[in-house]
């Protein structure tokens, strides 16, 4: 693969990583807000199905970079 | 929810340990009494081994590098020194790209970067853990002696082996645990990363590990900007039971790195 574009799809993929983190964290914190159940509990949850749901989708990704 | 089961042994600077697949922290009996002379020791279960649970039955290494920052959190530790071994050592990786603001030094034993980079054991070995599951945990804990020690610790520390292999069979551990950790080993990949990691790291192999081909070591070493790489001529892939005195080894590491 031409250097420039592999930089560009790694960048790509650390971007989306990005997101991910910044959409847990903002999950996360809702749920310290929201400190009632079931409410703080379904949100963590939902944090940490997005976190690992996102690990799948960015070790795939990279797995193809690295091809 | 998850809940983690964390010990804690000796006085000093911290060092987590994060053992490796479908072993329970207990696993560290020979390293923690060497580590815990001079240094904090905390060891915990991964989820689903042991003591801890897990709310659900799907792990990456990912989610195990964040139940590390939980016990730190738990243990009042603010960064650390970390040792992950094998699977242990994959969740280190993690700790230190999505945490490094709680890591102080890293070592990395018999482990490898992921991807498709990384060294693959043969065959033979594949097979092996395929049908593992399929064993009782007496038959799998002796079928596996080949693969998880070098020649000269077979021939020569029978007593070691069967030491480790007693307390193995003392905790059993649950085959959907085992198997979600290895979906998390098979899904682990950092190899790309590995510059971005800063803390100074020691990658510490056992030259005849057939489980974790001894390349990776030098992969990681290659590619983490302060890595030493030390490769153990006399051992396999459980190399602590093999030459011990690379727990002393590590220690001063630990106290060097500060």
């Amino acid at each position: 693969m031409n250097a420039r574009v592999d930089e560009l799809l790694e960048a790509a993929v650390n971007g989306y990583e990005d997101a991910i983190r910044r959409s847990c964290d903002i999950q996360r914190a809702l749920a310290l807000a929201l400190a009632f159940e079931p409410a703080h509990s379904i949100l963590n949850a939902t944090a940490d199905l997005t976190r690992d749901i996102g690990a799948v989708q960015l070790s795939g990704a990279r797995w193809l970079l690295d091809s | 929810m998850t809940s983690l089961h964390w010990e804690s042994t000796g006085d000093g600077d911290p060092v987590l340990m994060i053992m490796g697949l479908g072993l329970s922290g207990g696993a560290w009996w020979r390293t923690v009494p060497v580590l815990s002379r001079s240094l904090r020791v905390i060891t915990f279960d991964n989820r689903g081994v042991g003591r801890s649970r897990a709310l659900l039955n799907s792990y990456t290494t990912e989610a195990m590098a964040d139940d590390v920052v939980s016990v730190l959190d738990a243990a009042g530790v603010e960064r650390a020194h970390v040792y992950g071994f094998s699977l242990g050592g994959m969740v280190a990786q993690q700790l230190a790209l999505r945490h490094p603001e709680r890591v102080r030094s890293v070592v990395l034993g018999a482990t490898h970067p992921g991807g498709p980079r990384a060294a693959r054991p043969s065959d033979d070995v594949i097979a092996f853990f395929r049908r593992r599951s399929s064993m009782s945990a007496k038959d799998a804990a002796r079928a596996s002696v080949p693969f998880n020690y070098g020649p000269r610790c077979r021939r020569e520390h029978k007593d070691r082996i069967a030491e480790d292999i007693r307390r193995r069979l003392a905790h059993p551990f649950p085959e959907r645990a085992y198997k979600a950790q290895m979906v998390a080993a098979a899904l682990h990949n950092c190899y790309r990363r590995l510059k971005r990691i800063e803390a100074p790291t020691l990658v510490v192999h056992g030259r005849h590990d057939r489980v974790v081909p001894p390349a990776n070591a030098e992969i990681l070493a290659e590619h983490i900007p302060r890595a030493e790489l030390r490769i153990l001529d006399d051992a396999g892939h459980l190399y602590s039971t093999e030459q011990p005195e690379v727990d002393e080894e590590i220690a001063r590491f630990f106290l060097e790195a500060g």
